[in-house]
């Protein structure tokens, strides 16, 4: 009994002097550090990443992940920036935070393909999957909040960043044409040309959670006519149909594209 | 005593004095040939980098002048590879393509060429999307897409137009066509650069740009083969016109502000004020010629007549006409010129086909019209300059001269 006493009072006396040598400065690298040796205990290999982001999948929620390489005042700051919103956002949220130099966490580095990102870096991660923003080097709270999305873009962005073509079908039982346009992206992706990379997402107008999607794809949420948008990867507005609109129409917008070959100079197709 | 021995004669009377007009319009001949030959190809270079770039901005390190970049491509000056992708997550609108680019000299066959590593588009497209839900509001009409939703196999050579390529392994390796002609390579061969092998997989069509004398492989090998770490000499941005004039330049300099970054018609603009200057100077070295080479022919002229009045005379005795006088001279100036011309024109050609690519960065191919241009001048030159002492010869009474001997 007197033994165990003695040991615990050992334990104490160490945890209370390291908490008073510890300074701000070191706050991430202790915090990064205990993490790791505490999945090192677990497994060597296996990556505490990739497990949070099955994690957060599971469990409906967002994953934030903060990516580190050398624990600098840049890296401090940002981390004390990052580690006070995600307490606030604790509920919906999950964090991590990933150091580069890290072996274990070697596949969850390349599954990002970040090992040459500018860092630090915070990568905010819906609960599909898709990487809603990413925040190189230095931000605030409300940049970070920006990593939330509705659950329409997400779906959208989860698409793209499959390199998946997306037509979103914004309509409901009010609009007008809404058969007509429905049934022209089932068409488009009916065709064996485009069926594997075709994504059908309706969003209905009158949702309000979607507004700020709709107004950042210039759609009015009032819209009587259904609207037909056509997304190409890696996330760009390539068509946009007000009413009817048919599967030609659509095919002929998808193979002009925006700019065909990228290139906007002369003998491109910029708009001069 | 036919013509043709007279005036060849007359030729050699005053070696000395010959030789120095001779050098006089053969010298100016070459400068002006040389600097015109040049120039022409380094506007026709100008233009066709203007028109393969596009709307592009480029990404320099704060040191690097645009004629550094613009004469070699090559400096050893760098930025961060980050930046490509601070630029691909950035909600800067009008970007449409990024083209990171590293340069190191490689020998090939005994002679260096440059070894530029190229980003391909596979590595850093789909990082555009971590821009958020703001990539939405993007306007229709301008950006990159990948709508090929059946993978088509890639045709590499168009990187020299797109300046951009979807794929390429890390040991996949694209020539230009003056390397693939020295070294007689071909698609499909295997080329060792840097100790390592790699394979050929294209042979780009010849553009008349420094990109003629490039071997493109991926810049991640590049950079470890090199041991220049995550870095890059420059990042090309093919922008979307309209973008670009609304402020896409702004942008970029507010994002990466500790880099230079400028347009491509800044680029050109400083090229064409190089071209610009290359032509005034032609033109004065054309005046310098018109003075001192036709100075040069009139007091050689003059002092010839001067000095040989006696012979003259006397073979205006023995019945020759002033015409025949006349043409002795006139034919000595047009030999002179004419050797001159073709002289100047063959040392200028050679001068510019090898000093060219040195000099300006461009490869330059020997211009036959020139050869029309400099003889014409140099012989209107001697024509014009030794017109009136031959008229002078020509007019001489015998009987005077041989009173003054």
């Amino acid at each position: 009994m007197s033994g165990r006493r003695l040991t615990l009072a050992v334990l104490t006396t160490i945890a209370l002097g390291g908490l008073l040598m510890a300074t701000p400065r070191r706050a991430l690298a202790q915090t990064v550090a205990r993490r790791t040796a505490s999945t090192e205990n677990k497994s060597l290999n296996e990556s505490k990443g990739l497990a949070a982001i099955d994690a957060a999948a599971r469990n409906g929620k967002y994953l934030f992940v903060y990516f580190w390489k050398a624990n600098d005042k840049q890296s401090q700051a940002m981390y004390g920036v990052f580690q006070s919103a995600m307490k606030k956002w604790v509920e919906s949220t999950d964090s991590i935070a990933i150091n580069m130099g890290a072996p274990s966490e070697k596949p969850v580095v390349d599954k990002f393909g970040v090992s040459r990102a500018p860092m630090p870096l915070v990568l905010a991660l819906a609960p599909n999957g898709a990487i809603t923003k990413g925040f190189p080097i230095k931000f605030d709270e409300n940049q970070l909040r920006e990593g939330f999305v509705s659950p329409c873009t997400a779906k959208c962005l989860k698409c793209l960043q499959d390199r998946k073509l997306v037509l979103l079908c914004v309509q409901n039982e009010k609009t007008e044409f809404t058969q007509v346009a429905m049934t022209a992206a089932e068409d488009f992706k009916a065709d064996a040309r485009y069926a594997k990379a075709t994504e059908i997402v309706a969003l209905d107008p009158e949702d309000r959670a979607e507004t700020a999607f709709l107004q950042d794809l210039k759609i009015d949420p009032r819209t009587s006519q259904a609207v037909t948008v056509v997304l190409a990867p890696p996330g760009q507005p390539v068509a946009s149909f007000v009413g009817a609109v048919t599967k030609d129409q659509i095919v002929a917008k998808v193979q002009a594209g925006p700019c065909a070959g990228g290139q906007c100079g002369p003998g491109g197709c910029c708009p001069k | 005593m036919r013509l043709r021995t007279l005036v060849w004669r007359e030729l050699f009377e005053r070696k000395s004095q010959m030789l120095t007009c001779f050098l006089a319009i053969l010298l100016g001949i070459t400068t002006v040939v040389a600097i015109k030959n040049v120039t022409y190809y380094s506007e026709k270079a100008v233009a066709r980098e203007m028109d393969s770039l596009g709307a592009n901005v480029l990404v320099l390190p704060k040191s690097v002048t645009l004629q550094d970049y613009y004469s070699a491509d090559m400096h050893d000056d760098v930025i961060p590879e980050e930046y490509v992708m601070r630029l691909t997550m950035s909600d800067i609108q009008g970007v449409d393509n990024l083209s990171p680019k590293l340069h190191v000299p490689v020998e090939v066959g005994g002679k260096t060429f440059a070894l530029t590593g190229i980003l391909p588009k596979s590595e850093f497209q789909a990082k555009a999307a971590w821009a958020g839900a703001g990539i939405f509001s993007r306007p229709i009409g301008c950006g990159a897409v990948d709508v090929g939703v059946e993978p088509e196999p890639e045709d590499k050579k168009t990187l020299v137009r797109k300046r951009v390529i979807k794929d390429l392994g890390s040991h996949e390796i694209l020539i230009g066509s003056d390397v693939a002609a020295f070294q007689g390579i071909a698609e499909g061969d295997s080329l060792t650069l840097l100790g390592e092998p790699f394979s050929v997989v294209a042979v780009l069509p010849e553009t008349g740009t420094v990109d003629d004398s490039r071997v493109f492989g991926h810049l991640h090998t590049v950079q470890r083969l090199s041991g220049k770490g995550d870095v890059v000499n420059c990042i090309e941005v093919v922008g979307c016109c309209k973008e670009i004039a609304a402020g896409l330049v702004d942008g970029v300099n507010k994002l990466l502000p500790d880099a230079k970054v400028v347009t491509v018609k800044q680029v050109v603009a400083t090229q064409q004020n190089v071209n610009g200057m290359m032509e005034r100077l032609s033109v004065i070295f054309l005046v310098i010629i018109v003075v001192v080479g036709g100075a040069g022919i009139a007091n050689y002229m003059y002092a010839n007549v001067f000095e040989r009045r006696r012979e003259i005379g006397t073979l205006m005795a023995l019945g020759a006409e002033s015409g025949l006088v006349l043409r002795i001279f006139l034919l000595k100036a047009l030999l002179l010129g004419l050797v001159g011309g073709i002289g100047g024109y063959a040392i200028g050609t050679i001068l510019a086909v090898t000093l060219g690519p040195k000099l300006a960065g461009v490869p330059v191919l020997p211009m036959p019209v020139l050869a029309l241009w400099g003889v014409g001048i140099s012989v209107g030159i001697a024509l014009v300059a030794s017109y009136f002492p031959a008229r002078r010869a020509a007019r001489l009474d015998p009987v005077a001269t041989f009173q003054e001997v």
